[in-house]
């Protein structure tokens, strides 16, 4: 995968992970907005092929731009396209907003693991760094026992993000001990060893497997700054 | 929890003028952020304190650094002598002859001696030497092994390039076919094989090497005209007088040695055979204040007490005391607790507890009874630690057991 089909393959993700942690959007029976490659260059949301764009189209929808649709595809199936199109919309206003709660803190959460995520899978660095690691990796807020989102590999050996409650013990438990501190995470306004230090989270269990995880998601920061 | 306030505020401000606040083994990350503080205002013996007045018994010994307890009267009187007159100059001192001669009469195979003041220093111009006296390139290590800071062995995600390592061959400790294997097809390539005495890895029980692990390795070496290194800067002086060699029974061709040799002192040495030292003359060594005749008095000092009152063998016995009356008590609390390495400088692993969270735990509600027992790093036993400080820390830790049973773990 060369840096652009990354880099836009990981923002698909994120929004795609994003968009299910919407509140509302997550519970009702909303289309599905998983990405899918095809042909060259082409990202769909969704299986039926009624939203799709360019690579280049979805980084500029990451940097905040404006970017339509393939005209081509979307005119074939106009009304389910209308209702993926409303979602990732929906999706793009609320992430700009930066509310201090617990939804929001759940949407940005999803969004930025996702990508370490895709990073973890397919940055020649990340992947090399990962290679011999397992999750799941759970992330909680204060002492609650239920995680917000928990990264894991799936069946086929790929990391993702996920909402369900893991089979496996946690490897690793990170616990924000507030919502301002989750979200100072996310948006990396915070260093992780003087967060850590002063109690803004806690990091339990294998912390080796952090510390790949947390330098995997600085790369992805870097690369793919949150613009918001 | 203890309290913490001046410690927070010091990192606070530590934060605004040092990338991570601290950094290396001593970042709180490594540790128990919320529960250890993050730094130290003044020890003594086996006791240290915490700058918001919080008192420790220790069992980290400045991660091996101090071995005849904080403030040794007898190091700490040589090294004022010392002070008065200076510590670095524009030629060595006489200091150096001194402790150059000490470390060969004290290292049965050494005929000659380097100073530098980190074991990274000298591990890594020990391989230099293998590399110059051999005309090879490759050097083999244990999987994550820790041999320092340098690119070529650091345990950090920073700042690498894939040459760093392009060198370096690994093979799991104790996994005598998988180096016969690496020799089988690099026999020509490979200059050195550096290795601890036992395998310490962070985040792991500790391994000792097999009955015939030492005894194979050496003849793989000389077989193939390969250096022996050996890496004894963690548990030098704390396996044996005449360096961990002799507790396993096997000679290397390079040792080096830091941490406990200066007693707290920033010093490390490599010491090695008569035939290597043409090569190790050839390789550059130098830093400024590495000719510290303080920090050369102190080892000096240090290596005096340690043959005198046979320190090595006396924290080895402390330690198995300690280890074994820990291991009993957990036991009684239902805890399968294993001090895993030699009974000096053990690892605590709770058997299932391959995540940590027990450990973890333990080590959090150890913490309020002032015991600083270290989650993630091998602990070690000073000869401060005397019976007083050993039963009181088992007193205190069956406190702990206490709570961890009742907290439902």
């Amino acid at each position: 995968m060369d840096g652009t089909s990354l880099q836009s393959w990981a923002v698909a993700r994120s929004m795609f992970k994003g968009c299910m942690a919407l509140p509302g959007v997550c519970k009702k029976n909303s289309p599905s907005l998983e990405p899918h490659y095809f042909e060259s260059n082409l990202l769909s949301f969704g299986k039926r092929q009624e939203v799709v764009f360019t690579e280049e189209n979805i980084l500029k929808l990451h940097k905040g731009g404006w970017a339509l649709p393939e005209f081509r595809f979307w005119i074939k199936h106009p009304f389910s396209a209308f209702e993926r199109i409303k979602i990732l919309r929906e999706f793009g206003n609320y992430i700009k907003v930066k509310k201090a709660n617990l939804e929001y803190l759940l949407v940005l959460l999803s969004t930025c693991v996702e990508a370490t995520a895709v990073y973890m899978n397919f940055h020649p660095f990340c992947v090399a760094l990962m290679r011999n690691e397992e999750g799941p990796i759970c992330f909680f807020l204060k002492k609650n026992n239920i995680p917000l989102l928990i990264l894991s590999r799936n069946k086929n050996g790929f990391w993702h993000t996920k909402f369900e409650l893991p089979k496996a013990e946690p490897r690793v438990k990170l616990s924000f001990t507030s919502i301002k501190a989750g979200m100072q995470s996310c948006l990396e306004q915070v260093n992780p060893y003087e967060a850590t230090a002063l109690g803004d989270y806690q990091v339990e269990g294998y912390l080796p497997l952090m510390d790949k995880v947390g330098y995997c998601s600085r790369i992805t920061a870097k690369e793919l700054p949150l613009f918001i | 929890m203890k309290a913490h306030f001046k410690s927070d505020n010091l990192f606070r401000r530590a934060s605004q003028v040092i990338p991570g606040g601290t950094y290396g083994h001593v970042t709180p990350a490594t540790g128990l952020p919320r529960h250890f503080a993050h730094f130290c205002s003044s020890g003594q013996g086996v006791v240290f304190q915490d700058v918001d007045g919080n008192e420790w018994i220790d069992f980290m010994c400045a991660y091996g650094a101090v071995l005849h307890g904080y403030q040794n009267p007898i190091v700490e009187e040589a090294v004022e002598i010392q002070r008065q007159k200076g510590a670095i100059f524009n030629h060595p001192n006489e200091v150096v002859v001194e402790l150059a001669e000490k470390l060969t009469q004290t290292i049965d195979f050494a005929s000659w001696s380097v100073f530098a003041k980190n074991g990274s220093d000298l591990t890594t111009w020990a391989i230099r030497v293998a590399r110059e006296h051999t005309r090879r390139t490759l050097i083999v290590k244990a999987l994550g092994a820790y041999h320092g800071v340098d690119a070529w062995c650091d345990p950090g995600l920073g700042g690498r390039i894939n040459s760093d390592r392009s060198d370096i061959l690994e093979f799991e400790w104790n996994n005598l076919n998988q180096l016969e294997d690496m020799f089988k097809q690099k026999k020509d390539d490979i200059a050195g094989v550096i290795l601890t005495p036992y395998h310490h890895a962070a985040f792991a029980p500790s391994t000792m090497p097999s009955a015939d692990f030492w005894a194979h390795v050496r003849r793989i070496c000389t077989e193939n005209g390969t250096l022996l290194i050996l890496d004894d800067v963690r548990a030098g002086w704390r396996l044996h007088e005449g360096g961990s060699h002799r507790f396993f029974n096997f000679t290397p061709d390079l040792s080096v040695f830091s941490k406990a040799l200066g007693n707290g002192y920033a010093i490390s040495a490599c010491v090695g055979m008569e035939e290597f030292k043409p090569a190790a003359s050839e390789v550059f060594l130098t830093g400024s204040c590495w000719n510290d005749a303080v920090a050369m008095r102190a080892a000096l000092t240090s290596l005096s007490i340690t043959a005198e009152n046979k320190v090595s063998q006396n924290v080895l016995k402390k330690g198995r005391f300690f280890c074994e009356r820990l291991e009993s008590l957990a036991k009684g609390f239902n805890y399968s607790l294993k001090m895993t390495g030699p009974p000096s400088m053990p690892y605590p692993w709770f058997e299932g507890d391959v995540n940590l969270f027990l450990i973890q735990k333990f080590c959090k509600v150890a913490s309020k009874q002032g015991l600083f027992f270290h989650p993630h790093h091998n602990w070690f036993i000073s000869n401060a630690h005397d019976q007083d400080s050993l039963e009181r820390s088992l007193q205190l830790a069956g406190n702990a057991f206490e709570e961890l049973r009742s907290s439902g773990l």
